[in-house]
């Protein structure tokens, strides 16, 4: 009996001070604008949900330039902004740097993060950065189609993704519903089009039968491979994946959709500025520095991403930004997971 | 001195084996807090037609691989303690390894090995199968959760007095009817504990199931995290802790049910004379734990293999290897040694007891074994970064994460071994004068120190492996094997990842081999 009683006690306990504790968790709002201050050297604390490999030299770059010291916390992007919302006023991090734009508006939404000054932001297209100016885009990834060379050619591919509903692609697609990239994806068709929209081009897909993959690296060997003859992926994995081939065959190329619409959408991998930062000026720094020439450029020849800042070139063998046909959509709004999961669930996409 | 007479003990004990148990539990509280915040939606998807179906699902993939695991289990487990089988010392460690592969390893070998494409049909021209799909996903974690089963099957039919057996013999029964009549009633307890062990290994598996297409509470749990539904995603993490109560009520309800009584002889070796003679049936058998062992250990090793020797793009930003191997080993080491300390005191006082309530710290303990590790994760981010942040991010709070998981694989090395431990042997040695100490040291310690051990070194290998805690809950800048092997195969560094991939295997093979091989040379 007093066993139990202990047991209760102390949940009650433990329940009230997590909610007690909760009331507190929205960080003080103040501090509209950073402001800088010149001598603030960090050390600054990253969290960052791109890879290590992808972004430590760049980090390294900035520390010799700059001498201040970045301690990075390597992780999956999704898994890094539930933690910052699970941290709330008690978060180490001065700054975020996410693989995808749904997660920054996630954060945006909560009320997490700074609103960055103009001189940031103006360095992005509008395009690729928060309408409200929380987060900006550093380097672009774009949705294609990646197809078997020895099965197809440009020509057999249809002008839009509405084109892989018909009957003659039926067992012959792979895609990866599970992945944040492929989620944000659809989330750019329901706020490009409709969620009608949306859910009729995917039931349209699912009668054909589509392959599902756990990520887009697989996907992408698949097609390699011949398991399918074409995947909904990020345009980079086949430049990556070719590379590591290297001289073995490796049968797939990238088709942007000519005519445009959701499926040639270009979402942004991107970064910023926890309210809760003691070090905001030195973290403004850095996102100064992933938005200079030398970044960028590496952002292009070491990862096949596109370049955001305004003036630099595209990736060698990759067609210019301003050649694609983007669809109208404000990429502040992939926030809404939510309601694509939903929607997914009630496509019977995902369980 | 009324505490040599009651062996209950004192208030400490009750403080330390109940201070793991409420750490668990605030785990499921901080899942209440987060199912019922938000937009209040949160709690409509445990009536959800959807989360049925996946109940259904879950379910079903747990118990086929509790049957799919028991078969291979007692069929070599039987094998190496009551044959004749050719090496069968050696198969008693080949036959344990798989617990040193890593899930996501072995869905990734078999993915790759299977199918029409695969490295199987390449080199042999063998047409198979593919691994994707619940047929797949059962037999792939079967194949790395029958150890579970194995190892305690293997001890207590060692364990099992050869005379009572021998007596049956004499008194008419067949081999067979010996084995269900006599011996199995005798394992029946190691038979219940490692079934619902590997079943609890399913509801928690997040590599295999994810790679392999096939939904879980687990895998969904995941999703939903991904699209930061943090209440459909603690609602649903509430579900799968009422399942896992359900399991502990059906195992604790076999376990009255088919109560068996576990002779306190402590494996007098079976002589030779004893052992059951396969006869032409020896080659059959060592085929049998061949397949096994190759399909569980080698096939993801053959892969891995075949990744690291490819080229590849060189990882010029990765850790030394010796650095993260020390970390790796840290980590699981230190986590080793606190779960052996905490289950000492948990299953003492479970043990000792009259009443049944002394056994619920070591059944709550479960939950965490059961519960997907972003879960516990997330919650210790939650309650350390409020009320404790000296500790967040810190190594400490890496090894409390991975103990509050991984503790019930101590508890259960443990409980077996402390059952053997009469009240009356250490009575015997406090009245001959003896402090409590001297006691435990000579008494009590040799008794238990075989499963206690056991118990550390799987402890220590699960945590080599894990993941989603130690990435999500690790010091700034401190990388494991587990977490650059992460990292590296998310991009295009198969060779690199590959090379992390053995070297976890290998670490956690290691104590197991040292374990096995003292214990074989008896």
């Amino acid at each position: 009996m007093r066993l139990h009683l202990l047991v209760c006690t102390f949940l009650s306990v433990a329940v009230g001070t997590t909610m007690g504790c909760n009331k507190n968790a929205e960080p003080a709002e103040g501090g509209a604008t950073v402001t800088a201050a010149a001598e603030d050297n960090g050390p600054i604390t990253v969290y960052c949900g791109r890879s290590k490999s992808l972004v430590k030299g760049i980090f390294d770059d900035f520390t010799k330039a700059t001498g201040i010291e970045v301690k990075a916390r390597w992780g999956k992007t999704t898994a890094t902004a539930n933690t910052l919302l699970e941290e709330g006023a008690n978060s180490p991090a001065d700054l975020f740097f996410a693989q995808d734009a749904g997660a920054l508006g996630a954060l945006a939404a909560k009320g997490l993060l700074k609103k960055l000054p103009a001189s940031v932001l103006d360095k992005v297209d509008a395009g690729f950065r928060d309408p409200a100016g929380q987060w900006v885009g550093i380097s672009g990834r774009a949705r294609v189609v990646t197809y078997n060379t020895d099965k197809l050619k440009p020509a057999d591919l249809p002008d839009s993704l509405e084109g892989f509903t018909a009957k003659k692609w039926k067992g012959r697609i792979g895609w990866p519903p599970t992945n944040a990239s492929f989620q944000s994806f659809i989330t750019g068709m329901r706020v490009a089009k409709s969620d009608a929209y949306t859910e009729f081009w995917l039931k349209g897909i699912l009668d054909n039968e589509p392959r599902v993959y756990p990520k887009n690296t697989p996907a992408v060997q698949g097609v390699a491979k011949g398991e399918v003859d074409v995947a909904f992926v990020n345009h980079y994995y086949l430049h990556r994946l070719k590379k590591e081939a290297g001289d073995k065959p490796f049968p797939a190329a990238n088709y942007h959709p000519r005519g445009g619409g959701p499926g040639a959408m270009v979402n942004v991998a991107g970064a910023g500025i926890l309210k809760t930062s003691k070090h905001s000026a030195a973290a403004e720094k850095l996102l100064t520095y992933l938005l200079s020439k030398p970044a960028q450029e590496r952002f292009a020849t070491d990862n096949f991403e596109y370049p955001l800042a305004e003036g630099i070139a595209p990736p060698e063998g990759l067609p210019a930004l301003k050649t694609l046909k983007l669809p109208k959509l404000e990429l502040g709004k992939l926030s809404d997971l939510e309601s694509t999961l939903k929607l997914l669930r009630k496509a019977t996409v995902l369980k | 001195m009324g505490a040599s007479r009651r062996p209950s003990g004192g208030f400490a004990l009750a403080g330390a084996a109940w201070l793991p148990a409420l750490l668990v539990l605030l785990v499921p509280a901080w899942l209440l807090l987060r199912a019922t915040g938000g937009d209040g939606t949160g709690l409509t998807r445990v009536t959800a037609p959807a989360t049925l179906t996946l109940l259904v699902e879950t379910v079903l993939l747990a118990a086929s691989v509790v049957v799919i695991s028991a078969v291979i289990a007692c069929s070599t487990a039987l094998l190496v303690a009551r044959t004749d089988l050719p090496g069968r010392r050696i198969w008693s460690i080949l036959l344990a390894l798989p617990l040193a592969v890593p899930s996501y390893m072995g869905a990734f070998a078999a993915i790759a090995a299977f199918g029409p494409n695969g490295l199987l049909a390449e080199r042999f021209g063998a047409e198979l199968p593919e691994a994707y799909g619940p047929v797949g996903a059962a037999l792939v974690l079967a194949l790395l959760a029958y150890p579970y089963l194995f190892l305690p099957l293997r001890a207590a039919l060692l364990g099992v007095d050869p005379k009572l057996e021998e007596s049956a013999r004499t008194l008419g029964l067949t081999p067979i009817q010996t084995l269900r009549r006599v011996t199995l009633p005798l394992v029946r307890p190691a038979l219940i504990g490692g079934a619902l062990m590997v079943a609890l290994y399913v509801l928690s598996d997040f590599g295999a199931v994810a790679l392999l297409q096939v939904d879980t509470f687990t895998s969904v749990i995941y999703t939903q995290h991904d699209a930061f539904d943090r209440s459909g995603a603690a609602a649903l993490a509430l579900v799968l802790v009422a399942v896992t109560g359900c399991v502990l009520l059906l195992e604790g309800r076999a376990r009255r049910t088919w109560r068996g009584r576990l002779t306190a002889t402590r494996s007098t070796a079976v002589s030779s004379d004893r052992l059951i003679r396969l006869g032409r049936w020896r080659w059959l058998a060592t085929a049998w734990c061949s397949l096994v062992v190759l399909a569980a250990v080698g096939v993801p090793l053959m892969v891995t293999a075949v990744w690291a020797s490819s080229s590849g793009a060189t990882c010029t930003h990765c850790e030394p290897l010796g650095t993260l191997a020390l970390n790796s080993v840290t980590v699981a080491g230190l986590t080793a040694v606190v779960c052996m300390v905490l289950a000492l005191f948990v299953v003492r006082y479970a043990t000792f007891g009259r009443h049944r309530r002394r056994d619920l710290p070591r059944r709550l303990l479960y939950s965490g074994f059961a519960l997907p590790g972003i879960v516990v994760a997330l919650a210790m981010v939650f309650m350390a970064s409020s009320w404790v942040p000296v500790l967040y991010q810190t190594l400490p709070l890496l090894v409390v994460a991975c103990t509050l998981r991984f503790l019930p694989q101590a508890t259960d090395g443990l409980a077996p071994a402390m059952a053997q431990v009469r009240p009356s042997l250490e009575e015997a040695s406090r009245t001959l004068g003896h402090g409590r100490l001297a006691t435990f040291r000579r008494v009590t310690m040799p008794l238990i120190r075989r499963g206690w051990i056991a118990g550390g070194v799987l402890v220590f290998l699960t945590t080599i492996k894990e993941l989603p805690a130690t990435l999500v809950l690790r010091p700034t800048g401190f990388e494991t094997l587990a977490t650059e092997l992460w990292d590296l195969s998310n991009e295009a560094f198969l060779g690199a990842a590959a090379e992390r991939c053995i070297l976890i295997v290998c670490l956690g093979v290691l104590p197991m081999l040292v374990l096995l091989a003292r214990e074989v040379e008896r």
